[in-house]
C-alpha cells in the first residue's frame, strides 16, 4: 500500500474538524474525496501532507510514518496543489522550477530545467513560459501549480479542488492528465472535488466525508441517490450515460 | 526554427544576469563621478594623483570626506533595498520596507536612547556630530528596531490582517517611536539634542571609516545568508502552504530573515539616520525590470539600492552647491509618490 491514512484527528481551537479518518490508496489509484462544504476535506489533505500536524492518528507513506521522513524527503514523496493560489512577479518557468527545490543543492541542474520544459509542454503552458504568473488567468495559474507538483516527481499527489477555475474543456483535460499520470507513473492521487460527475468519470475510488468523518468509501457503485440524499440533503437520480454514472438533481 | 522553451528560458536568465553587471558598472561610474564633484572640484587625473598621495590637501578631501561618503551610500543603499526585498517577500506585502513598517523609527528611538542614557555621542562646538561609542549605539538601535519588527510579526500572526492594515500598524509604530524620541529629546542636554535630531534627517556625510566597517560587518554576512535562502524566499512568495509542502520551515525562515533585515536597517540608521523609501522602491523597480525570482531579485536590489542612494546623495550635495541637502529629503520626494501609487494599485486588486 502506497498511502495509509489511519485514524487522523484534527481540531482547530478545540473544535474538532477531523474525527478519526481512515482510508488507503494503492499505487496507480486515483481517489476522489467528496462531501459538503466544511466536511474537513481540505484539512484532511493538509494533514496528509504535514502542512498541519494531526492531533491523532498516523499517515504511512510507503510503509513508513510520515514524520520519519525529513521535510526535504517528504517533499520528494508528496506534491500538493492548494485550493487558492495567487500569482506574483515570477515567470511561469521559474514558478514551476520551484517544484525541483527538494532536489536542488545550490541551483537547478540542467536536468531540472529540461524536466520543467517537458512538463510545461505536457500541461500546455509552453507558450506562457516567460509570462509573469500575476498576468495569467485563474485557469492558467492553476495549471502552473499542477505543473509544479508534477515536476516534484511525487509518489503521492494531493489536489484540492484543482479544477475549480477551469473551463469545461480544461477541466476534462486536467482530470484526464492526472488520471493518466496516476496510472502511468504508479502515483497515488487524492483529489478533493465538488463536481461529483467529474469525479465519477475519472476516479477509481471514492471517499465521502461529512462533519469530519467518512460517511462511505468504495468504488463508483456507492454513489447512489440514498447516499447523496444523506450527505448533501438533496434528491437526485443516478443515470448511466455512455457507461459513466451521471448524478442529476431532481429537486 | 523557433527556439525551444528551455533555450528561451536560458536566454531570459542570461538577460537577468547581465542586468546585474550593468548596475555594477553604473555604480563604478557613479562613484568616480562622485569622487570628482563637490565644492573642491577635481579632474579625474587630479583624483588619481590625490588618492595615490601626491596632493596632501586633495587627498584629505578624498579619503576623509568623499570616499567614506560614497562607500556609506553604497552600503546603506544596498542594505535598505535588500531589507525591503526580503520583508516584502516574508510578509507577503508589497508595501513592506524598513521605513514603512516602523523599523527605521524604532532604530532611531534606540539610538537616541543610547545618547541620553549613556552619553554615547554628541555634537562638537563646530556642529559636527560624533559618536564615541558606536557599539552601544548599534546595540540600542537594533533593540529599538526589534521592538518594531516584534510588533509587526505578532500582528502578522493574527489571522485576517490585510496588507493595508499591516501598513497602518507600521504607521502607528512609527508615530509611537517618534513620540518616544521627542520625549527623550525634551530631557536631553543641548549637545545631545543636536546628535539626536540628525537621525531624523539621513546624512551620509557623517559616518567615519570605523562606523562604515561596522556597517559592512553587519551587511555582508546577512547578504550572504539572504542569498542562501533565495529558493526558500521563492517558495514563501508562492504561499506558506506551498512552501511547507516543498519542505521549507516557514516560521524559522521568516523569523531569521526579519531579524537580519532589522539588523542591517538598524546599523544603517545608527550611523546615517533615517533614509526613507529606498527599501520600498528599489525591489519594486527591479521586479518590474527583471521579475521576482529571488536568485536575481536580491543581488540586483542591493545593486539598485546602492546606485540610487549614491546618485541621490551626489545630486543632494551638488544641486545647490555649496549647500548640502539631506539625502533623505530627496529620497522622500521620489519615494512618497511611488508609495501612494502602490497603495492605490494594491487597493484596486483587493
Amino acid at each position: 500500500m502506497l498511502l495509509e491514512v489511519d485514524g487522523i484527528e484534527f481540531s482547530y481551537d478545540s473544535i474538532p474538524i477531523l474525527k478519526g479518518v481512515t482510508f488507503e490508496v494503492k499505487r496507480g489509484e486515483m481517489v476522489a474525496i467528496l462531501g459538503p462544504n466544511g466536511a474537513g476535506k481540505s484539512t484532511l489533505l493538509k494533514c496528509i501532507n504535514g502542512i498541519l500536524k494531526p492531533k491523532g492518528g498516523v499517515v504511512m507513506v510507503e510503509g513508513l510514518p510520515g514524520e520519519s521522513y525529513g521535510t526535504r524527503d517528504m517533499a520528494k514523496k508528496m506534491g500538493y496543489v492548494p485550493q487558492t493560489n495567487t500569482g506574483n512577479f515570477m515567470t511561469v518557468f521559474d514558478a514551476v522550477l520551484l517544484g525541483r527545490k527538494p532536489y536542488m543543492r545550490w541551483d537547478p541542474s540542467e536536468k531540472d530545467v529540461e524536466l520543467v520544459g517537458e512538463t510545461l509542454k505536457l500541461v500546455g503552458l509552453e507558450h506562457l513560459a516567460l509570462k509573469r504568473t500575476n498576468s495569467l488567468s485563474g485557469g492558467e495559474l492553476q495549471k502552473v501549480v499542477v505543473a509544479r507538483a508534477l515536476v516534484q516527481k511525487p509518489k503521492v499527489l494531493l489536489l484540492d479542488e484543482f479544477t475549480n477555475n477551469l473551463d469545461l474543456r480544461n477541466q476534462l483535460e486536467a482530470m484526464r492528465l492526472v488520471s493518466r499520470l496516476t496510472h502511468e507513473r504508479g502515483v497515488s492521487s487524492i483529489v478533493v472535488m465538488h463536481d461529483i460527475n467529474l469525479a465519477l468519470r475519472y476516479s477509481d475510488k471514492f471517499v465521502v466525508m461529512t462533519k469530519g468523518v467518512i460517511h462511505a468509501q468504495g468504488e463508483k457503485e456507492i454513489i447512489d441517490p440514498q447516499l447523496v440524499k444523506g450527505v448533501y440533503g438533496i434528491k437526485v437520480l443516478v443515470e448511466n450515460v455512455g457507461g459513466v454514472p451521471l448524478v442529476v438533481p431532481v429537486e | 526554427m523557433s527556439m525551444s522553451v528551455t533555450e528561451r528560458y536560458k536566454g531570459y536568465t542570461a538577460k537577468r544576469a547581465t542586468f546585474g553587471v550593468v548596475l555594477f558598472s553604473l555604480i563604478i561610474l557613479a562613484s568616480i563621478y562622485a569622487l570628482n564633484v563637490g565644492p573642491y572640484s577635481l579632474s579625474l587625473g587630479d583624483t588619481i594623483k590625490a588618492l595615490a598621495g601626491e596632493n596632501a590637501k586633495a587627498g584629505l578631501v578624498l579619503w576623509n570626506i568623499r570616499l567614506p561618503r560614497i562607500v556609506a551610500a553604497i552600503v546603506v543603499g544596498a542594505a535598505l533595498a535588500v531589507a525591503g526585498a526580503v520583508m516584502q517577500c516574508l510578509l507577503r506585502n508589497p508595501l513592506a520596507s524598513p521605513f514603512t513598517m516602523g523599523i527605521s523609527h524604532g532604530a532611531m528611538f534606540g539610538a537616541s536612547l543610547a545618547i541620553a542614557l549613556i552619553g554615547a555621542g554628541g555634537a562638537e562646538s563646530s556642529g559636527r556630530i560624533f559618536i564615541n561609542n558606536p557599539y552601544a549605539v548599534v546595540l540600542f538601535a537594533f533593540s529599538g528596531s526589534l521592538l518594531g519588527v516584534g510588533a509587526i510579526l505578532l500582528l502578522a500572526r493574527l489571522r485576517g490582517l490585510s496588507p493595508g492594515a499591516m501598513i497602518l500598524a507600521g504607521v502607528a509604530m512609527s508615530s509611537l517611536f517618534m513620540a518616544g524620541t521627542t520625549l527623550i529629546q525634551y530631557f536631553a542636554e543641548e549637545e545631545e539634542l543636536a546628535a539626536m535630531v540628525y537621525w531624523s534627517f539621513g546624512d551620509l556625510g557623517r559616518p567615519v571609516w570605523k562606523e562604515i566597517w561596522i556597517m559592512l560587518i553587519a551587511f555582508v554576512p546577512s547578504f550572504i545568508y539572504f542569498l542562501f535562502e533565495r529558493w526558500n524566499y521563492n517558495a514563501i512568495e508562492s504561499g506558506d502552504e506551498i512552501a511547507k509542502s516543498l519542505g521549507v520551515n516557514v516560521d524559522v525562515v521568516r523569523l531569521v530573515g526579519m531579524l537580519l533585515a532589522s539588523l542591517i536597517t538598524a546599523v544603517g540608521v545608527a550611523f546615517v539616520g533615517i533614509i526613507g523609501f529606498i527599501g520600498l522602491i528599489c525591489p519594486h523597480a527591479v521586479r518590474l525590470l527583471i521579475g521576482g525570482d529571488h536568485r536575481f531579485l536580491i543581488p540586483s536590489s542591493a545593486l539598485f539600492g546602492a546606485l540610487l542612494l549614491l546618485l541621490s546623495d551626489t545630486v543632494a550635495r551638488t544641486v545647490i552647491s555649496p549647500t548640502l541637502l539631506p539625502v533623505g529629503v530627496l529620497t522622500s520626494f521620489m519615494g512618497a509618490p511611488m508609495f501612494i501609487y502602490l497603495l492605490v494599485k494594491m487597493e484596486q486588486r483587493v
